[in-house]
């Protein structure tokens, strides 16, 4: 089992990589077709926003680029093939395995 | 009815595994999976991280145990080796004895003639000893008799009777000499042991009939010790038991206290010398000291000064002295729990280190504290009050934790009866889950007071919500960018009344399909108020706590705001503003945010979101525990969500080509499930019905196949029932899992009871066997 981080363009292309790891079975629901889990994160706040009385934004937070995807492997020892040149290795990660 | 093949009753459980009952030799039981920890409710209704506990690492940390007697002959009956030689005169021998004496019979018998001595020359004795001398006399007759020893003589004897004297020797004279005017009798049975040993007398004290007695009033202040009692600085408990005619003026003094009247007593006491000295005080009254008894306490533990023990706490009182034991076990790196309770604390506050490193800072609130550590490799745990600080500590323990990511969870939510609880992969997107004075979670007209009851977990740990007192919707609130549109989500939050009853939990910043949501939850009753959202729902717990959740339905991908409010009423609108007083709020811990539909079992966070994985129960069985021609599949369970396409429960051949197979369906229609059974890769049954299987409650279902029908039963009731062959070949299948049959499509909710037999059981063991 490996816990590897990912940051894609836009969620629309993390959700087509992660379609390839699902079958659709004969009512057309959605199955997996290999152990693993994917854990959709979108964006980390990097600085603070600012907020008022009210909470209204008044000084939007500051974001990660792309969208984040964590994904445990359960059955590999590596990325699989199309997504090593995603991988990321923050210093201090805002999401972690509990 | 039939005995099953395999049965799972969730009561054990291992790293990895999930004992069945059946079959005995092992092959029943599941494999299990997570791959992270995960939280349960435990048989005490608390809330805890799934984590296997080291062995106890401190010594002695009740404080309850107790040293061995530390003085010697402290009832003062010890009695040294006998000194006379034939005292019982069984031969006429080892006596000198003049023309007066005859030993015969069995005694020494003085016929009158004359005032000769009968004597005998004993060894050992020591000035200042005391010794005690016992004899009988009987055929008395007439004249008077003596014993003298030591070079002190008794008091003349003129009747038959056994007579025991005590004398402080005076000189090294080992003979033991008689004296007799015109006496005719016979003497027997004598005696001559050593007493009081390990005691050193001052003049006027003697140790007679087991006491220690200040004999001789008018020698004035006089003592009694014994050398190499204590160790300085170590706390000792005593028990002593003081007889005679004490008063103010002639008393016992000892552990830095006066002794005035006679009684039992006890007491803690701190060493400041290595001897035990009784000051014996007084010209007046005889007393005694009936017996002493001195037992370390706290051992294992190092005290200054400052500290003491008192029923199993240790005490400080004002100064900046430590107390301290150095553990054995300690790894640098290695994570430990340390436990105590503080108690008493009026004053000042301490510090709780390892060596110089702070483990716990400035602590002063009285209660449990639960403080885990990674080890830097020190070992020594100390206690060290910062400045003035009065206060107890007691049941200090230090523990490793040893993580483990595949523990499967017992869960005592529903009942004293644990279910076995499977649970699917969830997020908590919230960054700081109990640290709400952290400046991710805004204040607007409120305050933050850290740690101020106990929390669902059984630790000190819940903050306080505190309105100003301003008129204002008095919000605490955290902004949340992670969500995505489209999606449903669950806010969930424990909660307990303190000064106000209701709290409000509303969403903003961004758009819902529900419009703008908030519910109120009513913390003195359970009840959930005015409101606007997906779902809400409220569940009691232990200690006046309640778990309130709210879901909602996002619609855009902007940022939104997790509000928390105390409000004065239940029927409160979204964010509506009131008049503060600037003292009163509410109790609060665990805020969670998750994209399911419903709130899962706590993911604590600390400065980033966490995940738990889902869990896997699989494989359990092999080929020949199943009968493949016929049985019944039986389970016992309740379903996790409203309506998903995951929930598979299967027996089958490890793959899906032999199987039967019940499984959530994406339905409009609540509770809607297929089932299946497929021989060979066809199906002979497969249908999409509907079972009491919900989110409210636990239901059973059984499926029999064999040769000649096939049937359905779930909570009492037949729901489908076909003559034909279901069967599968012989030696087929080979599992049962909360699965599909192959590992994929895990099953979530909760289950009591799974069963499988070997016999297809007839409609009437159906009903009877799922009837609630």
């Amino acid at each position: 089992m490996i816990h590897k981080r990912y940051e894609f363009n836009d969620q629309a292309q993390a959700e087509s990589k992660i379609d390839k790891f699902f079958d659709i079975d004969e009512d057309g629901n959605k199955v997996p077709n290999t152990k693993a889990a994917f854990i959709r994160l979108n964006k980390f706040v990097l600085e603070q926003g600012e907020y008022d009385e009210e909470g209204e934004e008044v000084q939007p937070p500051v974001l990660s680029e792309g969208y984040a995807l964590d994904v445990i492997w359960k059955e590999l020892d590596e990325s699989p093939y199309g997504w090593k040149s995603y991988e990321v290795e923050p210093e201090n990660p805002k999401h972690k395995i509990f | 009815m039939a005995i099953p093949s395999l049965a799972m009753i969730p009561s054990g459980y291992k790293d990895g595994k999930v004992y069945s009952v059946l079959p005995e030799n092992g092959n029943g039981d599941f494999t299990f999976s997570r791959g992270s920890h995960a939280t349960r409710v435990n048989s005490e209704g608390l809330i805890e991280s799934m984590d296997y506990e080291g062995s106890e690492l401190v010594l002695n940390g009740d404080f309850s145990e107790i040293g061995a007697e530390e003085v010697l002959n402290g009832d003062f009956s010890q009695e040294g080796s006998e000194l006379v030689t034939n005292g019982s005169f069984d031969a006429d021998s080892d006596w000198t004895k003049a023309s007066n004496w005859t030993i015969s019979g069995g005694s020494a018998n003085a016929d009158g003639s004359s005032g000769g001595v009968l004597s005998q020359t004993t060894s050992g004795i020591s000035i200042g000893k005391t010794y005690k001398i016992e004899y009988t006399i009987s055929n008395y007759v007439s004249g008077s008799f003596r014993f003298s020893y030591a070079g002190v003589g008794e008091s003349f004897n003129t009747s038959n009777g056994t007579y025991t004297t005590y004398r402080v020797a005076t000189s090294t004279s080992n003979l033991l000499s008689s004296s007799s005017i015109s006496f005719i009798g016979s003497i027997d049975n004598v005696s001559v042991k050593e007493v009081g040993q390990n005691w050193t007398l001052g003049s006027g004290v003697s140790i007679a009939d087991s006491k220690l007695t200040k004999s001789d009033p008018s020698v004035g202040n006089t003592s009694a010790q014994q050398v190499g009692i204590f160790t300085v600085g170590k706390t000792y408990k005593y028990n002593l038991v003081v007889s005679g005619n004490l008063t103010a003026s002639d008393k016992v003094v000892v552990f830095a206290k006066d002794f005035t009247s006679a009684g039992t007593y006890e007491g803690y006491y701190t060493a400041t010398a290595q001897s035990l000295l009784f000051s014996l005080r007084g010209s007046t009254n005889v007393y005694s000291v009936d017996s002493i008894s001195i037992k370390e306490v706290g051992p294992n533990w190092t005290f200054d000064t400052g500290w003491s023990i008192v029923d199993n706490k240790i005490v400080h009182s004002s100064g900046g002295d430590v107390v301290y034991q150095e553990l054995t076990g300690i790894t640098s790196g290695k994570t430990y729990k340390l436990e105590y309770n503080l108690s008493g604390r009026t004053v000042g506050q301490m510090d709780v280190r390892m060596n110089s490193t702070v483990i716990d800072d400035n602590v002063n609130v009285n209660g449990d504290r639960v403080i885990t550590f990674v080890s830097n490799g020190n070992n020594k745990l100390l206690f060290a009050p910062t400045n003035l600080f009065d206060g107890s500590v007691s049941n200090i323990s230090v523990i490793e934790i040893i993580e483990d990511t595949d523990l499967p969870r017992l869960d005592y939510t529903d009942s004293s009866c644990p279910s076995l609880l499977l649970e699917p992969q969830s997020t908590n997107f919230n960054e700081y889950s109990e640290d709400f004075s952290n400046a991710s979670w805004l204040k607007g007209d409120v305050s933050i007071a850290d740690n101020q009851t106990i929390s669902p977990n059984g630790i000190l740990s819940s903050d306080k919500l505190i309105e100003d007192n301003s008129n204002s919707n008095h919000q605490l609130y955290s902004v949340i960018t992670s969500v995505q549109s489209n999606n449903v989500y669950t806010l969930s939050l424990f909660a307990k009344k303190g000064e106000r009853d209701i709290i409000q939990i509303s969403v903003g910043g961004t758009s819902f399909l529900e419009g703008n949501v908030y519910a109120n939850f009513d913390l003195a009753n359970g009840s959930i108020g005015n409101g606007n959202y997906l779902d809400a729902k409220i569940d009691m717990l232990q200690n006046d706590w309640y778990k309130c959740s709210v879901s909602l339905t996002t619609i855009s991908t902007s940022n939104f705001n997790i509000s928390i409010q105390p409000k004065l009423t239940s029927s409160s609108s979204r964010n509506l503003a009131y008049q503060g007083d600037g003292t009163s709020g509410l109790y609060i811990w665990g805020a969670q945010l998750e994209e399911l539909s419903y709130a899962t079992s706590y993911i604590p966070t600390n400065g980033a979101i966490s995940t738990r994985l889902a869990d896997a129960c699989t494989d359990a069985g092999n080929v020949s525990t199943f009968n493949s021609e016929e049985g019944v599949l039986y389970i016992e369970g309740s379903k996790i969500e409203l309506s998903s396409i995951s929930g598979a429960i299967s027996i089958s051949d490890s793959t899906t080509s032999n199987r039967i197979v019940v499984n959530g369906v994406a339905s409009s229609i609540e509770n809607r499930y297929s089932i299946a059974f497929k021989v060979n890769n066809t199906d002979l049954y497969s249908q999409n019905i509907t079972l009491p299987f919900d989110i409210n409650g636990f239901a059973k279902l059984a499926i029999k196949w064999s040769v000649s029908s096939f049937s359905v039963a779930s909570n009492g009731q037949i729901l489908y029932t076909e003559n034909n062959n279901f069967s599968f070949p012989i030696n087929t299948l080979n599992r049962v899992g909360f699965d599909s049959g192959t590992g994929l499509v895990d099953f979530y909710g909760k289950c009591k009871d799974l069963r499988v037999y070997n016999t297809a059981l007839t409609d009437a063991e159906l009903i009877e066997l799922t009837t609630i």
